[in-house]
Protein backbone atom coordinates (compact mmCIF):
# COMPACT_ATOMS: atom_id res chain seq x y z
CA UNK A 1 0.00 0.00 0.00
CA UNK A 2 2.87 2.25 1.04
CA UNK A 3 4.86 1.35 -1.85
CA UNK A 4 1.59 2.38 -4.57
CA UNK A 5 1.37 5.93 -2.31
CA UNK A 6 5.30 6.28 -2.89
CA UNK A 7 5.43 5.02 -6.41
CA UNK A 8 2.69 7.81 -7.40
CA UNK A 9 4.54 10.57 -5.96
CA UNK A 10 7.68 9.43 -7.42
CA UNK A 11 5.97 9.23 -10.80
CA UNK A 12 4.62 12.48 -10.74
CA UNK A 13 7.83 14.21 -9.21
CA UNK A 14 9.52 12.83 -12.39
CA UNK A 15 6.77 14.07 -14.69
CA UNK A 16 7.30 17.57 -13.18
CA UNK A 17 11.05 17.39 -13.46
CA UNK A 18 10.78 16.60 -17.01
CA UNK A 19 7.73 19.66 -17.40
CA UNK A 20 10.21 21.56 -15.29
CA UNK A 21 8.56 24.77 -17.61
CA UNK A 22 5.83 24.33 -15.58
CA UNK A 23 7.35 24.47 -12.23
CA UNK A 24 9.19 27.45 -13.23
CA UNK A 25 6.39 29.42 -14.67
CA UNK A 26 4.28 29.01 -11.56
CA UNK A 27 7.67 30.22 -9.79
CA UNK A 28 8.29 33.37 -12.45
CA UNK A 29 4.51 34.39 -11.62
CA UNK A 30 5.07 34.21 -7.80
CA UNK A 31 8.31 36.61 -8.18
CA UNK A 32 7.11 38.85 -10.40
CA UNK A 33 3.79 39.63 -8.53
CA UNK A 34 6.26 40.77 -5.59
CA UNK A 35 8.59 41.92 -8.16
CA UNK A 36 6.03 44.86 -9.35
CA UNK A 37 4.75 45.90 -5.93
CA UNK A 38 7.90 48.13 -4.87
CA UNK A 39 7.73 49.41 -8.71
CA UNK A 40 4.32 50.67 -8.08
CA UNK A 41 4.29 51.29 -4.74
CA UNK A 42 7.24 53.10 -4.44
CA UNK A 43 10.45 52.04 -2.46
CA UNK A 44 9.36 53.11 1.07
CA UNK A 45 10.55 50.34 2.79
CA UNK A 46 8.11 51.39 5.60
CA UNK A 47 4.97 50.62 3.85
CA UNK A 48 6.36 47.89 1.81
CA UNK A 49 6.77 45.95 5.09
CA UNK A 50 3.27 47.28 5.99
CA UNK A 51 1.84 44.89 2.88
CA UNK A 52 4.63 42.22 2.99
CA UNK A 53 2.38 39.85 3.99
CA UNK A 54 -0.51 40.11 2.52
CA UNK A 55 1.41 40.41 -0.84
CA UNK A 56 3.71 37.05 -0.55
CA UNK A 57 0.26 35.50 0.57
CA UNK A 58 -1.72 36.76 -2.08
CA UNK A 59 1.31 36.30 -4.68
CA UNK A 60 1.28 32.47 -3.45
CA UNK A 61 -2.36 32.30 -3.81
CA UNK A 62 -2.50 33.42 -7.76
CA UNK A 63 0.31 31.47 -8.01
CA UNK A 64 -0.90 27.94 -6.96
CA UNK A 65 -4.44 28.31 -8.58
CA UNK A 66 -3.67 28.11 -11.95
CA UNK A 67 -1.64 25.05 -11.71
CA UNK A 68 -3.86 23.25 -10.01
CA UNK A 69 -6.33 22.42 -12.56
CA UNK A 70 -3.99 19.90 -14.54
CA UNK A 71 -3.49 17.54 -11.24
CA UNK A 72 -6.17 15.52 -12.63
CA UNK A 73 -6.87 16.72 -16.09
CA UNK A 74 -3.62 15.27 -17.86
CA UNK A 75 -4.19 11.66 -16.17
CA UNK A 76 -7.93 11.98 -17.46
CA UNK A 77 -6.79 12.45 -21.23
CA UNK A 78 -4.52 9.71 -21.31
CA UNK A 79 -6.81 7.25 -19.09
CA UNK A 80 -4.84 7.18 -16.24
CA UNK A 81 -7.40 7.52 -13.83
CA UNK A 82 -8.73 4.49 -14.82
CA UNK A 83 -5.77 2.25 -14.23
CA UNK A 84 -6.02 4.94 -10.29
CA UNK A 85 -9.25 3.54 -9.78
CA UNK A 86 -8.51 -0.12 -10.84
CA UNK A 87 -5.23 0.27 -8.05
CA UNK A 88 -6.35 -2.35 -5.46
CA UNK A 89 -5.27 0.41 -2.79
CA UNK A 90 -7.83 2.96 -1.01
CA UNK A 91 -8.40 5.55 -3.52
CA UNK A 92 -8.08 8.68 -0.93
CA UNK A 93 -4.61 7.07 -0.22
CA UNK A 94 -3.48 7.47 -3.70
CA UNK A 95 -5.10 10.43 -3.77
CA UNK A 96 -2.86 11.93 -1.00
CA UNK A 97 0.31 10.83 -2.49
CA UNK A 98 -0.57 13.03 -5.46
CA UNK A 99 -1.46 16.01 -3.08
CA UNK A 100 2.15 15.25 -1.64
CA UNK A 101 3.58 15.46 -4.92
CA UNK A 102 1.75 18.34 -6.31
CA UNK A 103 2.88 19.83 -2.57
CA UNK A 104 6.55 19.44 -3.56
CA UNK A 105 6.25 20.87 -7.22
CA UNK A 106 4.17 23.82 -6.75
CA UNK A 107 4.38 24.52 -3.06
CA UNK A 108 7.83 24.23 -2.21
CA UNK A 109 9.30 26.20 -4.63
CA UNK A 110 7.37 28.99 -3.20
CA UNK A 111 8.18 28.50 0.14
CA UNK A 112 12.39 28.38 -0.60
CA UNK A 113 11.88 31.51 -2.89
CA UNK A 114 9.80 33.66 0.28
CA UNK A 115 13.30 34.58 2.13
CA UNK A 116 14.75 37.01 -0.51
CA UNK A 117 11.02 37.41 -1.98
CA UNK A 118 10.57 38.75 1.82
CA UNK A 119 13.58 40.21 1.68
CA UNK A 120 12.75 42.51 -1.61
CA UNK A 121 9.15 43.70 0.05
CA UNK A 122 11.80 44.63 3.29
CA UNK A 123 10.72 41.67 5.70
CA UNK A 124 12.71 41.56 9.04
CA UNK A 125 15.34 39.00 8.86
CA UNK A 126 13.65 37.62 12.28
CA UNK A 127 10.35 37.50 10.68
CA UNK A 128 11.48 34.81 7.52
CA UNK A 129 11.13 31.65 9.78
CA UNK A 130 7.46 31.98 10.53
CA UNK A 131 6.56 33.00 7.14
CA UNK A 132 8.43 30.34 5.56
CA UNK A 133 6.41 28.04 7.95
CA UNK A 134 3.49 29.66 7.20
CA UNK A 135 3.81 29.43 3.61
CA UNK A 136 4.69 25.87 3.78
CA UNK A 137 1.30 24.74 5.96
CA UNK A 138 -0.75 26.90 4.40
CA UNK A 139 0.34 25.99 0.47
CA UNK A 140 -0.21 22.61 1.36
CA UNK A 141 -3.46 23.40 2.75
CA UNK A 142 -3.99 25.44 -1.00
CA UNK A 143 -2.95 21.94 -2.76
CA UNK A 144 -5.20 19.26 -0.70
CA UNK A 145 -7.91 21.86 -1.13
CA UNK A 146 -6.76 22.15 -4.77
CA UNK A 147 -6.66 18.46 -5.54
CA UNK A 148 -10.28 17.98 -4.13
CA UNK A 149 -11.41 20.97 -6.95
CA UNK A 150 -9.43 19.44 -9.73
CA UNK A 151 -11.50 16.22 -9.52
CA UNK A 152 -14.54 17.80 -8.68
CA UNK A 153 -14.25 19.73 -11.90
CA UNK A 154 -13.24 16.65 -14.32
CA UNK A 155 -14.82 17.12 -17.17
CA UNK A 156 -16.75 20.33 -16.97
CA UNK A 157 -15.89 23.21 -19.76
CA UNK A 158 -13.76 25.94 -18.57
CA UNK A 159 -12.15 23.82 -15.45
CA UNK A 160 -9.96 26.83 -14.45
CA UNK A 161 -11.84 29.65 -14.27
CA UNK A 162 -14.47 27.19 -12.05
CA UNK A 163 -11.21 25.96 -9.97
CA UNK A 164 -10.76 29.62 -9.09
CA UNK A 165 -14.51 30.32 -8.03
CA UNK A 166 -14.57 27.16 -6.02
CA UNK A 167 -10.82 27.34 -4.35
CA UNK A 168 -10.43 31.18 -3.42
CA UNK A 169 -13.71 31.89 -1.28
CA UNK A 170 -12.37 28.17 0.64
CA UNK A 171 -9.16 29.43 0.60
CA UNK A 172 -9.87 32.42 2.87
CA UNK A 173 -9.32 31.06 6.31
CA UNK A 174 -5.71 30.05 4.96
CA UNK A 175 -5.22 33.52 3.78
CA UNK A 176 -5.93 34.91 7.04
CA UNK A 177 -4.14 33.18 9.51
CA UNK A 178 -1.22 33.12 6.54
CA UNK A 179 -1.19 36.32 7.04
CA UNK A 180 -1.75 36.85 10.99
CA UNK A 181 1.50 34.36 11.83
CA UNK A 182 3.37 36.44 8.94
CA UNK A 183 2.37 39.97 10.43
CA UNK A 184 3.11 38.77 13.68
CA UNK A 185 6.56 38.07 13.03
CA UNK A 186 6.67 41.19 11.58
CA UNK A 187 6.07 43.34 14.59
CA UNK A 188 7.79 40.12 16.94
CA UNK A 189 4.38 38.98 18.86
CA UNK A 190 3.60 35.68 19.31
CA UNK A 191 2.75 33.79 15.89
CA UNK A 192 2.14 30.38 17.57
CA UNK A 193 -1.95 31.15 17.64
CA UNK A 194 -2.09 31.70 14.32
CA UNK A 195 0.19 29.08 13.31
CA UNK A 196 -1.76 26.47 15.30
CA UNK A 197 -5.12 27.75 13.41
CA UNK A 198 -3.56 27.49 10.51
CA UNK A 199 -1.71 23.99 11.05
CA UNK A 200 -5.73 23.21 11.86
CA UNK A 201 -6.69 23.82 8.69
CA UNK A 202 -4.53 22.27 7.14
CA UNK A 203 -5.03 18.91 8.90
CA UNK A 204 -8.70 19.32 8.63
CA UNK A 205 -8.11 19.27 4.61
CA UNK A 206 -5.67 16.42 5.14
CA UNK A 207 -8.58 14.35 6.51
CA UNK A 208 -11.20 15.76 4.08
CA UNK A 209 -9.49 16.52 1.03
CA UNK A 210 -8.62 13.15 -0.02
CA UNK A 211 -12.38 10.93 0.20
CA UNK A 212 -13.54 14.25 -1.20
CA UNK A 213 -11.31 14.09 -4.61
CA UNK A 214 -11.81 10.18 -4.11
CA UNK A 215 -15.32 10.38 -4.52
CA UNK A 216 -15.23 13.20 -7.27
CA UNK A 217 -12.82 10.56 -9.43
CA UNK A 218 -15.31 7.41 -9.20
CA UNK A 219 -18.20 9.79 -10.10
CA UNK A 220 -16.08 11.31 -13.31
CA UNK A 221 -15.27 7.86 -14.37
CA UNK A 222 -19.02 6.67 -14.94
CA UNK B 1 -22.19 -28.17 -15.24
CA UNK B 2 -19.48 -26.66 -13.76
CA UNK B 3 -18.67 -26.23 -9.62
CA UNK B 4 -19.49 -22.62 -8.63
CA UNK B 5 -15.58 -22.15 -7.78
CA UNK B 6 -14.41 -22.98 -11.36
CA UNK B 7 -17.04 -19.73 -12.16
CA UNK B 8 -14.70 -16.48 -12.06
CA UNK B 9 -17.93 -14.29 -13.59
CA UNK B 10 -21.05 -14.96 -12.75
CA UNK B 11 -23.74 -12.52 -14.18
CA UNK B 12 -27.36 -12.41 -13.35
CA UNK B 13 -30.10 -9.91 -14.50
CA UNK B 14 -27.38 -7.13 -14.40
CA UNK B 15 -28.85 -3.92 -16.03
CA UNK B 16 -26.77 -0.65 -16.41
CA UNK B 17 -28.10 2.70 -17.02
CA UNK B 18 -25.89 5.87 -18.15
CA UNK B 19 -27.34 9.11 -17.71
CA UNK B 20 -30.94 7.73 -17.38
CA UNK B 21 -31.02 5.06 -20.83
CA UNK B 22 -30.77 1.74 -20.34
CA UNK B 23 -27.39 0.13 -21.76
CA UNK B 24 -27.95 -3.49 -20.69
CA UNK B 25 -30.86 -4.91 -19.17
CA UNK B 26 -31.27 -8.49 -17.57
CA UNK B 27 -28.35 -9.85 -18.86
CA UNK B 28 -27.36 -13.36 -17.36
CA UNK B 29 -24.42 -14.63 -18.22
CA UNK B 30 -21.96 -16.78 -16.71
CA UNK B 31 -17.71 -17.49 -17.83
CA UNK B 32 -15.75 -20.52 -16.27
CA UNK B 33 -12.10 -20.60 -15.50
CA UNK B 34 -9.97 -20.23 -18.19
CA UNK B 35 -12.45 -19.44 -20.70
CA UNK B 36 -12.45 -16.25 -23.02
CA UNK B 37 -15.62 -13.81 -23.58
CA UNK B 38 -15.52 -11.96 -26.97
CA UNK B 39 -17.89 -9.21 -26.47
CA UNK B 40 -19.39 -7.94 -29.95
CA UNK B 41 -21.83 -5.66 -31.01
CA UNK B 42 -22.72 -2.77 -33.55
CA UNK B 43 -21.69 1.02 -31.81
CA UNK B 44 -23.53 1.65 -28.42
CA UNK B 45 -24.49 -1.25 -28.04
CA UNK B 46 -23.30 -1.56 -24.76
CA UNK B 47 -19.76 -3.33 -25.07
CA UNK B 48 -17.93 -0.70 -23.20
CA UNK B 49 -20.64 -0.31 -20.30
CA UNK B 50 -20.53 -4.32 -19.90
CA UNK B 51 -16.97 -4.08 -19.55
CA UNK B 52 -16.84 -0.87 -17.09
CA UNK B 53 -19.44 -2.08 -14.75
CA UNK B 54 -18.06 -5.52 -14.62
CA UNK B 55 -14.67 -3.64 -13.54
CA UNK B 56 -16.66 -1.38 -11.05
CA UNK B 57 -16.47 1.41 -12.70
CA UNK B 58 -19.67 1.80 -13.92
CA UNK B 59 -22.50 1.27 -11.15
CA UNK B 60 -24.85 -1.41 -11.34
CA UNK B 61 -28.47 -0.07 -11.59
CA UNK B 62 -30.08 -3.98 -11.11
CA UNK B 63 -28.49 -7.19 -10.78
CA UNK B 64 -25.74 -9.30 -8.93
CA UNK B 65 -22.13 -10.29 -10.35
CA UNK B 66 -20.15 -12.91 -8.94
CA UNK B 67 -16.51 -12.69 -8.85
CA UNK B 68 -14.59 -15.79 -8.08
CA UNK B 69 -18.15 -16.54 -6.23
CA UNK B 70 -17.92 -13.22 -4.07
CA UNK B 71 -20.49 -10.25 -5.03
CA UNK B 72 -18.88 -7.54 -6.55
CA UNK B 73 -18.46 -4.59 -4.62
CA UNK B 74 -18.52 -6.36 -1.28
CA UNK B 75 -14.84 -6.57 -1.37
CA UNK B 76 -14.03 -3.54 -3.82
CA UNK B 77 -10.05 -3.96 -3.07
CA UNK B 78 -10.16 -7.80 -3.46
CA UNK B 79 -12.18 -7.34 -6.73
CA UNK B 80 -9.58 -4.64 -7.96
CA UNK B 81 -6.40 -7.07 -7.33
CA UNK B 82 -8.23 -10.02 -9.40
CA UNK B 83 -8.58 -8.28 -12.84
CA UNK B 84 -6.88 -5.94 -15.10
CA UNK B 85 -9.18 -3.86 -16.74
CA UNK B 86 -7.32 -2.37 -20.39
CA UNK B 87 -9.63 0.27 -21.49
CA UNK B 88 -10.31 2.28 -24.61
CA UNK B 89 -7.26 4.42 -23.86
CA UNK B 90 -4.05 3.47 -22.31
CA UNK B 91 -3.44 4.81 -19.25
CA UNK B 92 0.28 5.76 -20.15
CA UNK B 93 1.71 8.53 -19.43
CA UNK B 94 2.84 10.50 -22.25
CA UNK B 95 5.94 11.98 -20.05
CA UNK B 96 7.24 8.43 -19.21
CA UNK B 97 9.24 5.96 -20.91
CA UNK B 98 7.06 2.91 -21.99
CA UNK B 99 8.79 0.64 -19.30
CA UNK B 100 8.76 3.54 -16.17
CA UNK B 101 4.95 3.70 -17.07
CA UNK B 102 4.39 -0.23 -16.92
CA UNK B 103 6.77 -0.08 -14.10
CA UNK B 104 4.67 2.38 -12.21
CA UNK B 105 1.41 0.43 -13.09
CA UNK B 106 3.28 -3.14 -11.34
CA UNK B 107 4.43 -1.16 -8.36
CA UNK B 108 0.79 -0.13 -7.94
CA UNK B 109 -0.61 -3.66 -7.93
CA UNK B 110 2.33 -4.64 -5.50
CA UNK B 111 4.26 -6.50 -8.48
CA UNK B 112 7.97 -6.30 -8.01
CA UNK B 113 9.50 -7.06 -11.32
CA UNK B 114 12.76 -7.18 -11.81
CA UNK B 115 14.13 -5.56 -15.08
CA UNK B 116 14.76 -9.17 -16.74
CA UNK B 117 11.03 -9.74 -16.04
CA UNK B 118 10.26 -6.75 -17.67
CA UNK B 119 12.24 -7.19 -20.45
CA UNK B 120 10.51 -10.69 -21.34
CA UNK B 121 7.27 -9.25 -20.85
CA UNK B 122 7.70 -6.07 -23.43
CA UNK B 123 8.97 -9.43 -25.62
CA UNK B 124 5.93 -10.79 -25.22
CA UNK B 125 4.86 -8.22 -27.01
CA UNK B 126 7.52 -7.78 -29.65
CA UNK B 127 8.15 -4.35 -28.46
CA UNK B 128 11.35 -4.18 -26.32
CA UNK B 129 12.96 -1.84 -28.75
CA UNK B 130 10.20 0.57 -27.04
CA UNK B 131 11.13 0.17 -23.71
CA UNK B 132 13.13 3.69 -23.25
CA UNK B 133 11.19 5.34 -25.84
CA UNK B 134 8.93 8.46 -24.35
CA UNK B 135 5.03 7.45 -24.69
CA UNK B 136 4.58 10.66 -26.35
CA UNK B 137 7.29 9.50 -29.16
CA UNK B 138 5.17 6.37 -30.07
CA UNK B 139 2.14 5.92 -32.34
CA UNK B 140 -0.77 5.13 -31.17
CA UNK B 141 -0.43 1.02 -32.10
CA UNK B 142 2.82 1.19 -30.35
CA UNK B 143 1.26 2.78 -27.45
CA UNK B 144 -1.90 0.11 -27.67
CA UNK B 145 0.76 -2.55 -27.58
CA UNK B 146 2.48 -0.85 -24.52
CA UNK B 147 -0.61 -1.24 -22.50
CA UNK B 148 -0.88 -4.73 -23.49
CA UNK B 149 2.57 -5.51 -21.59
CA UNK B 150 0.70 -5.18 -18.32
CA UNK B 151 -0.74 -8.03 -19.12
CA UNK B 152 2.08 -10.32 -19.89
CA UNK B 153 3.53 -8.91 -16.97
CA UNK B 154 0.67 -10.58 -14.90
CA UNK B 155 0.41 -13.80 -16.71
CA UNK B 156 4.44 -14.18 -16.05
CA UNK B 157 4.27 -13.14 -12.31
CA UNK B 158 1.38 -14.38 -11.53
CA UNK B 159 0.73 -17.62 -13.62
CA UNK B 160 1.34 -20.00 -10.81
CA UNK B 161 -0.97 -18.18 -8.20
CA UNK B 162 -4.03 -19.94 -7.08
CA UNK B 163 -6.47 -17.75 -8.72
CA UNK B 164 -5.66 -16.32 -11.83
CA UNK B 165 -6.63 -12.33 -12.77
CA UNK B 166 -9.59 -11.97 -14.95
CA UNK B 167 -8.71 -9.48 -17.77
CA UNK B 168 -11.09 -6.71 -19.54
CA UNK B 169 -10.24 -5.71 -22.31
CA UNK B 170 -11.91 -2.48 -24.29
CA UNK B 171 -11.00 -3.14 -27.89
CA UNK B 172 -7.76 -4.10 -27.81
CA UNK B 173 -7.44 -4.54 -31.35
CA UNK B 174 -8.01 -1.17 -32.67
CA UNK B 175 -4.73 0.34 -33.87
CA UNK B 176 -2.30 -2.60 -33.30
CA UNK B 177 -1.21 -4.86 -36.93
CA UNK B 178 -1.78 -8.44 -37.35
CA UNK B 179 1.49 -9.39 -36.15
CA UNK B 180 0.78 -8.03 -32.55
CA UNK B 181 -3.23 -9.30 -32.76
CA UNK B 182 -1.49 -12.85 -32.73
CA UNK B 183 0.65 -12.33 -29.95
CA UNK B 184 -2.28 -10.80 -27.89
CA UNK B 185 -3.53 -13.99 -28.90
CA UNK B 186 -0.89 -15.67 -27.77
CA UNK B 187 -0.93 -14.67 -24.51
CA UNK B 188 -4.85 -14.51 -24.06
CA UNK B 189 -4.25 -18.46 -25.01
CA UNK B 190 -1.63 -19.03 -22.42
CA UNK B 191 -3.60 -17.12 -19.79
CA UNK B 192 -6.99 -19.45 -20.04
CA UNK B 193 -4.40 -22.43 -19.66
CA UNK B 194 -3.03 -21.25 -16.82
CA UNK B 195 -6.50 -20.84 -15.31
CA UNK B 196 -7.60 -17.47 -16.01
CA UNK B 197 -10.51 -15.95 -17.50
CA UNK B 198 -10.80 -13.23 -19.89
CA UNK B 199 -13.52 -10.83 -21.29
CA UNK B 200 -12.92 -8.82 -24.12
CA UNK B 201 -14.98 -6.58 -26.45
CA UNK B 202 -14.07 -7.19 -30.33
CA UNK B 203 -14.81 -6.12 -34.01
CA UNK B 204 -12.10 -7.93 -35.30
CA UNK B 205 -11.79 -11.25 -35.46
CA UNK B 206 -8.75 -13.19 -33.20
CA UNK B 207 -8.31 -16.80 -33.37
CA UNK B 208 -8.64 -18.07 -29.38
CA UNK B 209 -8.51 -21.98 -28.08
CA UNK B 210 -11.05 -21.30 -25.45
CA UNK B 211 -13.82 -19.07 -26.87
CA UNK B 212 -17.26 -17.90 -26.18
CA UNK B 213 -19.37 -15.41 -27.78
CA UNK B 214 -21.38 -13.04 -26.81
CA UNK B 215 -23.32 -10.93 -29.39
CA UNK B 216 -24.78 -7.67 -27.94
CA UNK B 217 -27.09 -7.08 -30.57
CA UNK B 218 -29.05 -10.94 -30.84
CA UNK B 219 -29.21 -10.55 -26.85
CA UNK B 220 -31.44 -7.24 -27.25
CA UNK B 221 -33.26 -8.68 -29.69
CA UNK B 222 -33.92 -11.81 -27.65
CA UNK B 223 -35.40 -9.87 -25.53
CA UNK B 224 -32.40 -8.47 -23.22
CA UNK B 225 -31.68 -12.26 -21.73
CA UNK B 226 -28.93 -13.93 -22.85
CA UNK B 227 -27.77 -16.93 -21.14
CA UNK B 228 -24.20 -18.42 -22.16
CA UNK B 229 -23.22 -21.83 -21.82
CA UNK B 230 -19.88 -22.26 -20.42
CA UNK B 231 -17.36 -25.60 -19.95
CA UNK B 232 -14.62 -25.64 -18.08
Amino acid sequence: MIGAVLAIIRRDLTLSWRGLSDVIAGLSFFTMIIALVPLALGPDPASLALIAPAVLWIAALLATVPQMERLFAVDAAEGGIDHLLMTPHPLPLLVLGKAIAAWISIGLPLVLASPLMGMMLGLPTTAITTVMLALALGTLGLLLLGIAAAALVLGAKRGGVLMAILILPLAMPILIFGTAASAAAMTGDNAATALTLLAAITLMMLALAPPAAAISLRHAAE
Amino acid sequence: MTSPDHITLDVQHLTVRRASATIISGMVFTLAQGTALLVTGANGSGKTSLLRGLAGLLPVDQGTILINGRPAGEDPLTDKDDMIYIGHRDGLSSGLTAAENIRFWATCRGMNATPDQLTEAFDALGIVHLMASETRHLSEGQRKRVGLVRLALDHQLNRHRATQSLWLMDEPLTAIDSAAAALLARLINAHTAAGGSVVMTTHADIALDRARHLNLDTAARENSVHSLEVAS
